[in-house]
């Protein structure tokens, strides 16, 4: 340390505090320094101490405190980076499962949109199996979804319009067997002149959104999107979708 | 090679500008490099009161602790006068065994005098007090200190010199010098404020 021990330019430097000692300095500046610690109390102080320590050990316990002073921050600054890198990690792992749990993961997707298509069957009263198709409304409409689907079975692919299908796929998937679900609406969702053929590819759609595969989703989506049904919510999907990404 | 590039730049630093960039990101390495600029002088402190090595060592470190926590609150504005304050009177404490009573805050408005000023260059200018007054008020003070002003200033002899013309310790000369000019400052400052009534 060459500089002036207080930062003040009438104060001693440690220099010449330690040369006094060591009788380096000349009559003149000797004086200048007598009569520095008069009046000044830190050089004062300072020039003190050498009576208790010699100068070659002040310099070696200086550099002791320095380099200790230097371990002592740079362990704190790697633990502190060590503590902030963990915390990161754990933050980013918090909010990556927030996202994928609350509101843009598929799954959540699926349950907001997911609502059992609603009962239009009435205008199907004067077909044959109508009987059948209202017993197996009426447990639809209950949210009785197994039992639905026996009767629904019976009437399968005999009902004007495929309605027994497509109520079928939407209780399967509704049910949770999303797979089977899809599998039963897609002989509609395939045919564009089906008469539940917006409806169906919709339900696939969440039906994908709810296995992660949000391609497919957007593909049978994609088909739809111009219908006025569907048009609104498939653009808010395609949004959260994309600020997941 | 980053934290040398960072310590380079840090070293240029004024110790205001540390002391600021402490306060806002709390980052130790602000504080690490200001005390390091005055680790010599904290660690001397600590020799003269504690007159012990070891123990002086010991203190640095604890002032340097204290140092951490205390900078974010305290409004310094000198802060090698106010480092040299908090060392000193950390050891004065320690020396009392009173170190968790201390209280840095308060002894950290301690007022020092770590440098000259124009009140104590003027003292002995006989064109600002005349000769016959400093006279007058030096046969005042008790016979060492007056003697001992005499010989340093007006005989411009050295410490070493009046320790071996008056049989008397080198640092019992320096401190005869010290309390004799601080009572004389006091006495020709009651004379003036008197001459002036």
């Amino acid at each position: 340390m060459n500089g002036n021990i207080t930062d003040n330019r009438k104060c001693l430097t440690s220099d010449e505090i330690r040369d006094y000692h060591l009788n380096k300095l000349s009559d003149e500046k000797r004086r200048q320094v007598e009569e520095h610690i008069i009046d000044c109390d830190i050089c004062s102080d300072l020039f003190d101490a050498y009576e208790n320590i010699s100068v070659e050990d002040v310099k070696k316990i200086t550099t002791e405190i320095t380099s200790k002073i230097d371990s002592k921050i740079k362990h704190k600054t790697s633990l502190r980076t060590i503590i902030y890198s963990s915390a990161a990690i754990i933050v980013l792992f918090a909010l990556s499962v927030l996202l994928n749990n609350s509101g843009n993961s598929g799954n959540e997707l699926f349950t907001k949109y997911f609502k059992p298509y609603p009962d239009v069957t009435l205008q199907m009263r004067n077909e044959t199996n109508y009987g059948l198709l209202k017993k197996g409304m009426q447990l639809y409409n209950r949210g009785k979804y197994k039992e639905a689907l026996k009767v629904f079975d019976k009437i399968s692919g005999q009902d004007k319009n495929n309605f027994a299908e497509f109520y079928s796929g939407v209780a399967l998937i509704a049910e949770g067997k999303t797979d089977s679900g899809i599998k039963l609406l897609k002989n509609i969702a395939d045919n564009p002149k089906e008469y539940f053929y917006p409806e169906a590819n919709w339900y696939i759609g969440l039906a994908y959104l709810k296995l992660n595969q949000p391609e497919k989703a957007m593909h049978r989506f994609d088909l739809i999107k111009n219908n006025r049904d569907f048009k609104t919510k498939i653009i808010e999907i395609k949004g959260k979708l994309n600020a997941r990404n | 090679m980053r934290l040398i590039r960072i310590e380079k730049k840090i070293s240029k630093l004024t110790d205001t500008e540390l002391l600021e960039k402490y306060k806002s990101g709390k980052k130790q390495i602000y504080v690490g490099e200001l005390f390091k600029r005055y680790s010599e002088m904290t660690f001397l402190v600590c020799v003269k009161y504690l007159k012990n090595t070891d123990a002086a060592k010991d203190a640095v470190m604890d002032i340097f602790e204290i140092l951490l926590s205390k900078l974010l609150t305290q409004e310094i504005i000198n802060f090698k006068s106010w480092l040299y304050v908090v060392a000193k009177n950390y050891c004065l404490a320690r020396l009392k065994n009173i170190r968790n009573d201390l209280d840095i805050n308060e002894i950290a408005e301690t007022e020092i005098n770590f440098m000259e000023n124009d009140t104590t260059l003027n003292l002995f200018d006989t064109e600002t007090i005349a000769e016959k007054t400093i006279e007058e008020n030096l046969n005042k003070l008790k016979e060492l200190q007056k003697v001992c002003l005499k010989l340093f200033y007006f005989e411009k002899k050295s410490y070493l010199q009046i320790s071996e013309s008056e049989n008397i310790p080198v640092k019992k000369v320096k401190s005869h010098i010290q309390n004799g000019k601080r009572n004389l400052k006091i006495l020709l400052e009651k004379y003036i404020i008197s001459d002036e009534r």
